[in-house]
C-alpha cells in the first residue's frame, strides 16, 4: 500500500467544503484524478503532499499516519516519499537541468543513500525518458516544454520515491507528445515499489491509467 | 582646494621672473653698495638705513606697462572663497624672519572685477597685469606698486622644474 | 545548499556587486581612516622625545609644536636670544638648543641650530640621532641633511647647495654663499628625515645683507672668514628645546617661563600639546565616525532591500523546493547563507581594499610628515568590527527569511 485516503474533506475560509472519495493506490499503479476546474483538485493534492494541515479524515502514505506527524516530520515524508511533477515552471531557473534532476535528492537522506552515482542515474533516467543526455549541461530556458518537463520526471523519480504525483504535466503538449510522455513515465517507475498519481482534466489520457477518480459535483 | 588650472613653469620662466621682480628697482638703487667691502659694513646703522630707504624706491615710469611675476598671495580682502584683494610678495612665510619685503618688491593686486581663488598662503602663483605706482600702508607691509587688469594663475613647481644654479649640486 | 545559493546570486549578479560595492568601501573606509589616524598619531607621538619643554614666542601651545617638530604651519613670531640666554640660566634647566625656521631648499626646511642638537634630540622613545655619513656641522657653511633629503635630491657628502629664502621652494635664492652638505642622518622614520640642518651662524650670515627684507648685497667677494662668530649670532631665534636637570622642575620651569615679564613668551611641554591635538581632532572624529557607520548601516540596509524585493520574484523557486521536501528552515537559511556570502566576500575585498588605500596613505604621509604607516594585512580588532558588521547583516537579513519562513509554510498546489 502507498497511499490510502479516509473520510478526506477539507473547509476553506470562505465556508466552501469539499469532501474526497476514499481512495486506495498501490504498487504499479498509476491513476487518474480527473474534475473541472476548482473541483478541488489542488486542494487534494496539496493535502496528499501535506502542505495543507489536515482538518479531518486521515491519510497515510506507507507507513505514515498524516495526522500523528508534525509540520517538520511531515516535510521529511513529502522529501523521501513523493516525487512532484507541476504543470509548468517545474525548474530553478538559473540551475542546469542536471543540477536541477539533482534537487530531488537534495532533501531526502533516504533518497541520497539509494543513489551512489547521482549523474549515472540521472543518465539513465534521461534514457528512459527519452531526453538526450547533453541537454543536461544546459539552463531550463534552452530547454523546450516537453524538455523540462522530462528534467522534472527525472528529479521526481531520482531515489525512488514511492509516490510520484504528477499535476496535469502535458497540459502543454500536444496529443501525440502527451501520449509519448505519459508511456514514458510509466515505464520509468518500479511496479514493485512505486505508484502514479496524475491530475488532468484532459480526458483523453484516461485510457493509459487503470483506475480514474473522479473530484468534484459529479463524484 | 584647488580646482583651476596649474601652469608648470619652465627655466626660463623662473629666469624671466626672477628679472620682473627686479625690474621694480629702479636702476642705480643700491649703487651706493661698495664693491669690495669688509664685513663691518653690513653692521654698520647708517649702511642699514640706506638699504631701508633703498627698499622704499619705487620707479614711477613703470606706470602702466604690464608685467608678469611668479609669488605669493597675501589676501587682504576676501569675500567667501574668493579674494578680491591680495598682496604678492616673492617669497613665502613673511614677516616672521628677517624683515618683510621692501615696498618696491611688493605689490598691491586687485582683482575686484574678477575676484581670483583663495589659495594656500604658501601655494605659488603667477601674477600678470598693468603697473600702477600708488602708495598706501598695511597692517602687514607698505606697498608701492598696485597691479590692475589682473590674471592671476596657480603655479605648479614640478619636481624637476626647478633649475639648479650653476656651482650648485642642487637648488635653484 | 552554499552551491545553490551561490548560484542563485550569480542569477542576480548586478545588484549584488552593487550592495557588494557599497558594503566593501564603506567597511574599507571605516578600516583605513582608523589605521591612518593610529599610525599618524603613534608617528607624531613618537618623533620628538628627550626634549621637555619647547621655549617660543607666546601664542598657541600646539601651533608651536607643530612648526617646531613636524614643519606643519609657519612660526609667526620670533623670540631674542637675550631671552633664551636669560632663561637658560635657571640652574633646573640642563641644557637649551635654540632653532631657527624661516628659510628652505627646494621645498625641504632648513633649520639653523646649534650643533648640540645631534646630541640632545632623539625620537621613538629613545633613540638618538645617528649619522650615515659625515659628521654635524664645524664650518660656517656646513650643512647636515635628513635622509629623505639626502635620497630625494640624490646628495652626498661633499655636495654643495644654495638655499632659499623663505619657505617654499620658489622664492629668492642666497646664490652668494654656497653650503657643503657635511653629514647626513640615517632615516628616522620622523620629520627629521626631510629637514637641513644649519648653524645658526651660518643661518645669520647669509641674511646679513638682507636688512631691508631683500638681497641688497652680495656676499660673494667678501672674505666670511673675517667675521669674528660672535657677530653672526644671531639676535633672534624661532624656539628653543630645553632639557631639565629633573623632570620632577617641568612644571616649576615652566610656569616660571611663562611669568617671565621682559618678553612675552610660553613653554610648551610637547606631549602635552599633542594629547590637546588629539582631543581637539577625537570631536572632529567622532562626527566622521558617525557618518561612516552610517554609510555602513545604509549599505547592510541596501542589502536587505536586495534580498526582499528579490523573494517576490523566487516564491516559485521557494514552491518547487517546498514540494521537494524542503522545510520552512531550509528556505530561511538559504536566505542567510546568501546574506553571508555576499557578507562575508564584502570583508574579504575590504580588507584588500585597506591594504591597498593604507600603502597609499603611507607614501604621502611620510612625505608630508614624515610618518612611517604600519602595513598588516588585518588584526584581531579590525576583524571583529568586520564580523560584528557581517552578523548585523545577518541579523537584518532574518527579515527576509522569516517572510520567506511564513511565505512558505502556505505555499501549495494552486490552479
Amino acid at each position: 500500500m502507498i497511499l490510502k485516503t479516509s473520510a478526506l474533506a477539507h473547509t476553506f475560509k470562505s465556508g466552501r467544503h469539499i469532501q474526497f472519495p476514499d481512495f486506495e493506490v498501490n504498487a504499479g499503479e498509476k491513476i487518474a484524478v480527473v474534475g473541472a476546474s476548482g473541483s478541488g483538485k489542488s486542494t487534494l493534492l496539496n493535502l496528499i503532499t501535506g502542505v495543507l494541515p489536515l482538518q479531518t479524515g486521515s491519510i497515510q502514505l506507507t507507513e505514515f499516519t498524516y495526522h500523528r506527524l508534525g509540520a517538520r516530520d511531515l516535510d521529511t515524508v513529502r522529501a523521501d516519499h513523493i516525487g512532484v511533477i507541476f504543470q509548468s515552471l517545474n525548474l530553478i531557473p538559473y540551475l542546469t537541468a542536471l543540477e536541477n534532476a539533482q534537487l530531488g535528492l537534495q532533501f531526502s537522506t533516504r533518497r541520497r543513500s539509494r543513489v551512489s552515482d547521482a549523474q549515472r542515474v540521472i543518465s539513465e533516467l534521461a534514457i528512459q525518458l527519452g531526453l538526450s543526455a547533453d541537454l543536461l549541461g544546459q539552463k531550463p530556458s534552452e530547454l523546450s516544454i516537453g524538455q523540462q518537463q522530462r528534467v522534472a520526471a527525472i528529479r521526481a523519480l531520482i531515489g525512488k520515491p514511492e509516490l510520484i504525483i504528477a499535476d496535469e504535466p502535458t497540459s502543454a503538449l500536444d496529443p501525440h507528445a502527451t501520449q509519448l510522455f505519459m508511456d514514458q513515465l510509466s515505464s520509468s517507475i518500479d511496479p514493485e515499489t512505486q505508484a502514479v498519481i496524475v491530475v488532468s482534466h484532459n480526458p483523453s489520457i484516461i485510457p493509459l491509467f487503470d483506475r480514474v477518480i473522479s473530484i468534484g459535483d459529479d463524484q | 582646494m584647488q580646482t583651476t588650472f596649474a601652469y608648470e613653469a619652465t627655466e626660463e620662466d623662473f629666469i624671466r621672473w626672477e628679472n620682473a621682480w627686479d625690474r621694480l628697482i629702479p636702476q642705480g638703487t643700491y649703487d651706493f653698495v661698495p664693491k669690495d667691502f669688509g664685513y663691518e659694513l653690513l653692521f654698520n646703522p647708517t649702511f642699514q638705513s640706506q638699504l631701508d630707504a633703498a627698499g622704499k624706491v619705487i620707479d614711477p615710469s613703470l606706470e602702466g606697462t604690464t608685467i608678469e611675476l611668479a609669488g605669493f598671495m597675501v589676501p587682504i580682502e576676501v569675500k567667501g572663497d574668493k579674494v578680491s584683494q591680495f598682496l604678492l610678495v616673492p617669497e613665502a612665510g613673511q614677516c616672521i624672519h628677517v624683515p618683510p619685503p621692501p615696498m618696491n618688491q611688493t605689490l598691491l593686486v586687485d582683482t575686484t572685477s574678477s575676484p581670483t581663488e583663495l589659495r594656500d598662503l604658501y601655494q605659488p602663483v603667477i601674477v600678470s597685469g598693468r603697473l600702477s605706482v600708488v602708495t598706501q600702508s598695511f597692517e602687514i607691509a607698505d606697498s608701492g606698486y598696485s597691479l590692475v587688469d589682473v590674471t592671476v594663475t596657480t603655479l605648479d613647481l614640478g619636481e624637476d622644474a626647478i633649475p639648479i644654479a650653476p656651482g650648485a649640486d642642487g637648488d635653484r | 545548499m552554499i552551491r545553490i545559493a551561490a548560484a542563485s546570486i550569480r542569477s542576480r549578479i548586478v545588484p549584488t556587486i552593487l550592495v557588494m560595492i557599497a558594503l566593501t568601501t564603506s567597511m574599507a573606509l571605516l578600516l583605513a581612516v582608523d589605521r591612518i589616524q593610529d599610525a599618524t598619531k603613534r608617528g607624531f607621538n613618537q618623533s620628538l622625545s628627550g626634549v621637555d619643554l619647547v621655549l617660543g614666542p607666546r601664542g598657541s601651545g600646539i601651533e608651536l609644536i607643530l612648526y617646531t617638530v613636524f614643519h606643519l604651519g609657519k612660526p609667526t613670531n620670533n623670540i631674542t636670544t637675550e631671552t633664551l640666554k636669560d632663561i637658560e640660566s635657571n640652574p633646573l634647566i640642563e641644557w637649551a638648543i635654540p632653532i631657527a625656521l624661516g628659510d628652505s631648499h627646494r621645498g625641504f626646511r632648513v633649520i639653523s641650530t646649534t650643533a648640540k642638537y645631534f646630541d640632545h634630540i632623539q625620537f621613538g622613545g629613545d633613540q638618538s640621532l645617528t649619522f650615515e655619513a659625515g659628521r654635524p656641522f664645524s664650518a660656517l657653511n656646513d650643512v647636515v641633511i635628513g635622509s629623505a633629503v639626502a635620497d630625494e635630491l640624490d646628495y652626498s657628502v661633499g655636495s654643495s647647495i644654495f638655499v632659499t629664502h623663505g619657505s617654499e621652494a620658489l622664492g629668492k635664492v642666497h646664490d652668494d654663499f654656497a653650503f657643503k652638505v657635511s653629514g647626513i642622518l640615517n632615516p628616522t622614520g620622523t620629520p627629521t628625515d626631510q629637514a637641513i640642518f644649519v648653524s645658526l651662524e651660518g643661518y645669520e650670515l647669509i641674511h646679513l645683507g638682507w636688512t631691508n627684507g631683500s638681497q641688497a648685497v652680495s656676499l660673494k667677494n667678501l672674505d666670511v672668514s673675517q667675521i669674528p662668530k660672535e657677530r653672526l649670532y644671531p639676535k633672534t631665534i624661532t624656539a628653543a628645546y630645553l632639557g631639565l636637570s629633573s623632570k620632577l622642575n617641568l612644571f616649576k620651569v615652566s610656569r616660571s617661563i611663562n611669568e617671565y615679564a621682559e618678553e612675552p613668551v610660553n613653554a610648551v611641554i610637547p606631549g602635552v600639546a599633542l594629547a590637546e591635538l588629539w582631543s581637539m581632532l577625537g570631536s572632529i572624529d567622532i562626527v566622521f565616525r558617525i557618518f561612516n557607520w552610517l554609510i555602513i548601516a545604509i549599505s547592510l540596509i541596501g542589502m536587505v532591500t536586495m534580498t526582499l524585493t528579490g523573494l517576490d520574484s523566487r516564491t516559485r523557486e521557494m514552491t518547487i523546493l517546498r514540494a521537494l521536501g524542503a522545510t520552512p528552515a531550509n528556505l530561511a537559511s538559504m536566505v542567510l547563507i546568501e546574506t553571508a556570502i555576499v557578507s562575508i566576500t564584502a570583508v574579504l575585498l575590504a580588507i584588500g581594499l585597506v591594504r591597498l588605500l593604507t600603502w597609499g596613505a603611507a607614501d604621502f604621509l611620510s612625505h608630508w610628515a614624515g610618518v612611517r604607516i604600519d602595513l598588516t594585512w588585518i588584526n584581531f580588532s579590525e576583524l571583529s568590527t568586520l564580523m560584528t558588521i557581517v552578523l548585523a547583516g545577518l541579523c537584518a537579513s532574518l527579515i527576509p527569511a522569516v517572510m520567506v519562513y511564513r511565505r512558505s509554510l502556505a505555499r501549495g498546489f494552486s490552479h
